[in-house]
């Protein structure tokens, strides 16, 4: 029977291109618009390290001005001071531990007449690596031991291994980063992109990852070019690279893996101890004392999914809907004008379901097309996204979910724009269109 | 003959497709009102003034390689060089660029035992060029001198410097007194006020205190600062290559990168809120489009069906406009109906917005606009229509068929 | 084959109450060619849609070959006008975007014949009306005549228990409309009930019986015979007069 409706739908549609044509447009823009936003929303909103969830947490320890509040976030900062980092690396207590920050360091070849140029360099320990499941196509991550050197081992990213070394194996090579030579140890491929950057999120939260990463403790060696954030709350007077270490700006991003509920302990009691600790020196007198946050708390901290987001979003379903009600409008017209045809086959003795499943179908066929069409405008859509925000070259891309929302919404659209007039249809009383006497 | 009633008692007797238009259009009231004001608001926002004249400025980022030299030698060099580049109007040194996303900012207190009554500031280290090149204008007190610009080792930071402030910030710590000669307290130094200029905005243009700024003419030196040059406008981006080439021959072991105009800064801060503009103006068309095309095919369609309608109508006496003036009244109900039902969404969102997320309140020119646009749409999509309506004979009532 | 008793139906609205049938009755036998008549207003639509089993009815009951169709559900209903009834309107109301075999085909899907099964009903109820090889052609390439025919090859089509004719030839001139009535009388002559619902009251003495309704109820007989008495067409005279049976 479902072929007959299927027969009966397209010629009908086909009777009516114009009306047909309005009615699918109607649908594929709103579905259009809606499969964009979604998909940016869905990037923007997601986890990029949930399936690590409930191991992995950024540290955040509280050593703020005693006198008020951290100014922003959940009150606590977001970054810890050197002379907390370093207790944390040092106990060696967590599966992993991962201290870093962000650097704009002078790249060149040696002996190169080239043009030096800047790259973010990210100054972290080896647990980065297996931590953030970074994938290389050469090499891998440095020793334990080249951390404590610091040794000077350099990893590059795809990009920055295509620009000096033409792409190929550059294992073993050197480098000049702020003039010192480096040695190639791994290449990351250019595919590894943490979509938002969750294990950063003080500056730009889609901005692309690091061109290169050496050790941490070169940045304990001698002052570096800062591309993060430092923020201090006391009055103590720098005067050099040694008095910042000891000082009480945080610059250093810190996370850790605790595998299981007693890794878990052991590691808040030594923070509580170190605390402790720390208090009989005068420092710590803000409470909470830290926070161990996963992922996803991470993220919705540092507020990552932005008021606009969610104002488009919403604004995406509103348009959607009103597009699904111009489609019923237009399909009720339709379907009523047509009613002497339902009221015949009702007196040949069509059912009300079977009236109402025929133009249920006819309805379903728009929602579909309308679905296909809209996943394509969908794709123009998404480039146009791409092109108004800087960095959404990751965010903006069509992606699963894309797809498996279209297919929804198709059946969704279907559903709704066609239930109404096709229940109408249905229930028309025959008679009144037989044209009797 | 404005009889509205017995348009409504008709629509009323058939009530699923004008209650569905209803629905549709005052949706699309509620919407279009609410991106109205959004745009429009981000419009004003990205059009606040910075104080800088900005079709004249470029800036660029310089970072030194020679270790032996010593920065303040360099940047004095450099300045001489671009001052004499011919259509440069002034040049600076400047540690960070308004509206850039990045700099730096700290908190000022009038008395150094109350933290608490602090006045947060943006910092930027300038020299007594600052102010004829970013084209400031001051209103009271006077600019640096020469002598009083200072470049100092981090060993040296110094802790007597005067500065010169923005407007807002005075008139917040000293609300009705001038502040020229006040001392003010930054950190473990002392400031004292010499200047007030009339604007400058800080780095961060969703801060809370983005008109709040506070020039020192003392520069740190470190490996690399930002160069912000004035030319005319016409010639500007020229000039920047030029500048820039320049620059690098001097010292081709050197980073000159980075450079932009000051108009490309704001662009690029400013991302979010462009975005934003050019997606909503979209949706508003889309929605226009919509509609439009929605109303065209409903009144073709409901003109068709009611072919004997009209016929009766003129067959009784009603002229062709008087036909064209029932439909076009018949449209302009719905779109009354629809207005006062998407005012009132539109307000409920607005209001949720405006207690949840501390947006601002919807005004009403916003919705009043959106209603008058939307009426002038529907009744220009339905005009051709309404139009073959009206050419609808009168034997249309007597046939049969 | 069809019989109503008492019954009764009644169209209300915010302000009238309109008794189109009061205490109805009738009987058709199996075989047997009725004509139903009378004036604008008296009911006969009524009828016919409470025989066609389009709409429901207040009191009374309604057997329709041998089964009491009084009280049935919508779905039940359908299938019974789909099996047992033929439909044939005034205004043909044939599918006018659909060709003679795919209208001729409607009542068919309903049932649930197999494809091939269709066809054959199809071809078969198009030959017995002369319209086989027009099968592909649209309603609107045929004539008046022509498409009242198909409407009778849709209506056999699915081999009914009778036909249910409302002024089957009102649209016609008199040339096509002898053909159809001709038509007509050969399928009762068949063994096919038919019921016809006319106001033509020469159309009327074809049947082998006339029943008149009058104000929603049948008339008695008496006036109806002086009525048939005082026509002059002597080719339709040919046909019975009408039985005192009501």
């Amino acid at each position: 029977m479902w072929k007959y409706y299927l027969r009966l739908s397209l010629h009908s549609l086909r009777n009516t291109p114009v009306l047909s044509l309005l009615m699918v447009l109607a649908i594929a823009t709103g579905i259009a618009a809606n499969l964009t936003i979604l998909t940016m929303h869905s990037v923007v909103s997601s986890n990029p390290m949930a399936h690590k969830n409930d191991r992995i947490f950024a540290v955040q320890l509280n050593a703020w001005d005693p006198e008020r509040e951290y100014f922003a976030l959940n009150a606590i900062p977001p970054q810890v001071t050197y002379q907390d980092a370093k207790a944390l690396y040092d106990a060696h207590l967590a599966d992993e531990t991962v201290i870093m920050r962000k650097a704009g360091l002078t790249i060149q070849l040696p002996e190169s007449t080239e043009l030096p140029s800047a790259h973010a360099t990210r100054m972290t320990t080896r647990d980065f690596f297996s931590m953030f499941d970074v994938q290389f196509i050469y090499g891998g991550p440095w020793g334990k031991n080249t951390d404590d050197g610091p040794e000077y081992a350099v990893v590059l990213s795809e990009g920055m291994n295509n620009k000096f070394f033409k792409g190929e194996n550059s294992l073993g090579q050197t480098i000049l980063m702020d003039g010192e030579l480096f040695t190639v140890v791994g290449v990351i491929s250019d595919k590894w992109q943490l979509v938002p950057n969750v294990y950063d999120l003080n500056n730009l939260p889609f901005e692309a990852a690091a061109d290169a990463y050496i050790p941490f403790f070169f940045s304990a060696a001698k002052p570096y070019q800062g591309w993060g954030n430092y923020q201090n709350w006391s009055d103590e007077n720098i005067r050099n690279h040694q008095e910042f270490l000891q000082s009480e700006t945080v610059w250093i991003q810190a996370w850790v893996s605790l595998n299981s509920a007693e890794k878990r302990q052991e590691f808040t009691q030594f923070l509580e101890n170190y605390i402790s600790t720390q208090k009989e020196q005068g420092r710590f007198k803000r409470s909470p004392g830290y926070q161990l946050n996963t992922p996803q708390e991470w993220l919705n901290i540092n507020k990552v999914v932005s008021k606009d987001n969610n104002q488009l979003l919403m604004i995406s379903f509103v348009f959607l809907m009103i597009c699904l009600v111009n489609s019923t409008v237009l399909m009720l017209a339709k379907f009523l004008r047509k009613a002497p045809e339902a009221g015949i086959r009702r007196a040949l003795g069509a059912s009300r379901h079977s009236i109402f499943f025929q133009h249920l179908t006819e309805a379903f066929i728009v929602g579909v097309a309308g679905a296909l069409l809209g996943l394509l405008l969908s794709l123009g859509g998404l480039a146009a996204v791409r092109a108004l925000y800087s960095n959404y070259e990751n965010v903006a891309v069509f992606n699963g979910v894309t797809v498996v929302a279209a297919i929804f919404l198709a059946l969704l659209a279907s559903l709704l724009s066609g239930f109404l007039p096709a229940w109408r249809i249905s229930h028309a009383a025959p008679a009144k269109y037989l044209k009797t006497q | 003959m404005l009889d509205i009633m017995p348009i409504m008692k008709s629509l009323w007797r058939n009530k699923t497709g004008p209650l569905l238009i209803i629905l549709q259009l005052s949706l699309t009231i509620a919407v279009v009102s609410t991106a109205l004001f959004v745009v429009s608001e981000r419009i004003a926002k990205i059009e606040r003034p910075s104080g800088l004249v900005e079709k004249e400025l470029f800036k660029l980022w310089m970072r030194k390689n020679t270790p032996e030299l010593d920065m303040e030698q360099i940047v004095e060099r450099d300045m001489e060089i671009i001052r004499a580049t011919p259509g440069v109007i002034g040049a600076t040194p400047i540690s960070s660029l308004p509206l850039s996303g990045g700099g730096s900012s700290s908190s000022l207190y009038i008395n150094p035992d109350n933290k608490l009554a602090d006045f947060p500031t943006a910092i930027y280290e300038m020299t007594d060029h600052a102010l004829p090149t970013l084209g400031l204008t001051l209103i009271e007190g006077r600019n640096f001198n020469a002598n009083e610009v200072n470049f100092f080792a981090q060993e040296n930071t110094p802790e007597q410097i005067v500065v010169i402030i923005t407007r807002h910030l005075a008139e917040k710590m000293f609300p009705n007194e001038s502040s020229v000669g006040k001392t003010v307290y930054m950190g473990n130094a002392q400031l004292t006020i010499i200047g007030v200029v009339d604007r400058l905005m800080g780095p961060w243009p969703d801060s809370d205190f983005e008109t709040s700024a506070t020039i020192l003419p003392e520069i740190m030196k470190d490996n690399a600062i930002n160069y912000l040059v004035r030319t005319n406008s016409a010639q500007r981006d020229e000039i920047m290559l030029a500048v820039v080439e320049k620059l690098r021959e001097i010292d081709s072991t050197r980073l000159i990168v980075d450079e932009k105009s000051v108009e490309q800064i704001k662009r690029e801060t400013y991302t979010s809120d462009y975005a934003m503009i050019k997606i909503l103006s979209f949706v508003i068309f889309l929605l226009t489009f919509v509609n439009a095309l929605g109303i065209f095919g409903l009144t073709t369609f409901w003109v068709t069906q009611r072919r004997k309608h009209i016929g009766i109508r003129r067959a009784l006496g009603s002229t062709k406009a008087g036909v064209m003036r029932y439909f076009m009244l018949e449209n302009a109900t719905l779109v009354l109906c629809s207005a006062i039902i998407g005012s009132v969404i539109a307000y409920v969102n607005s209001s949720y917005m405006a207690r949840t997320q501390g947006m601002e309140l919807l005004r009403i020119e916003y919705v009043l606009i959106t209603v008058i646009f939307i009426l002038l749409v529907t009744l220009l999509a339905a005009y051709s229509p309404v139009r073959k309506a009206a050419q609808i004979s009168p034997v249309e009532a007597v046939s049969n068929v | 084959m069809l019989k109503m008793q008492s019954v009764k139906k009644i169209y209300r609205t915010d302000m009238i109450e309109t008794h189109a049938l009061r205490d109805f009755n009738l009987e058709v036998k199996e075989g047997e060619f009725v004509a139903v008549t009378g004036p604008s207003g008296s009911g006969k639509t009524t009828f016919l849609n409470i025989a066609g089993l389009l709409e429901t009815f207040e009191e009374g009951q309604y057997w329709l070959d041998g089964n009491d169709v009084s009280r049935l559900n919508d779905n039940i209903r359908s299938k019974l006008r789909n099996e047992k009834i033929g439909f044939i309107f005034q205004g043909f109301n044939l599918i006018s975007d659909l060709n003679i075999f795919d209208n001729v085909d409607v009542p068919l899907r309903y049932r649930g014949f197999s494809s091939a099964e269709r066809k054959k009903r199809i071809i078969n109820a198009l030959e017995m009306v002369g319209l086989a090889a027009r099968a592909r052609h649209l309603p609107s390439q045929l004539s008046g005549g022509q498409q009242q025919r198909v409407a009778i090859a849709r209506a056999l089509a699915g081999e009914p228990k009778f036909l249910l004719a409302d002024e089957p030839t009102g649209n016609l001139d008199s040339l096509m409309a002898r053909q159809v009535m001709d038509m007509l009388e050969d399928i009762n002559k068949n063994g096919m009930t038919v019921v016809m619902v006319t106001h033509d009251p020469d159309l009327a003495r074809r049947a082998h019986r006339n029943i008149q309704i009058v104000d929603g109820q049948v008339t008695d007989f008496k006036i109806y015979e002086s009525y048939v008495d005082s026509t002059h067409n002597s080719d339709a005279a040919g046909k019975k007069v009408a039985e005192n049976t009501i």
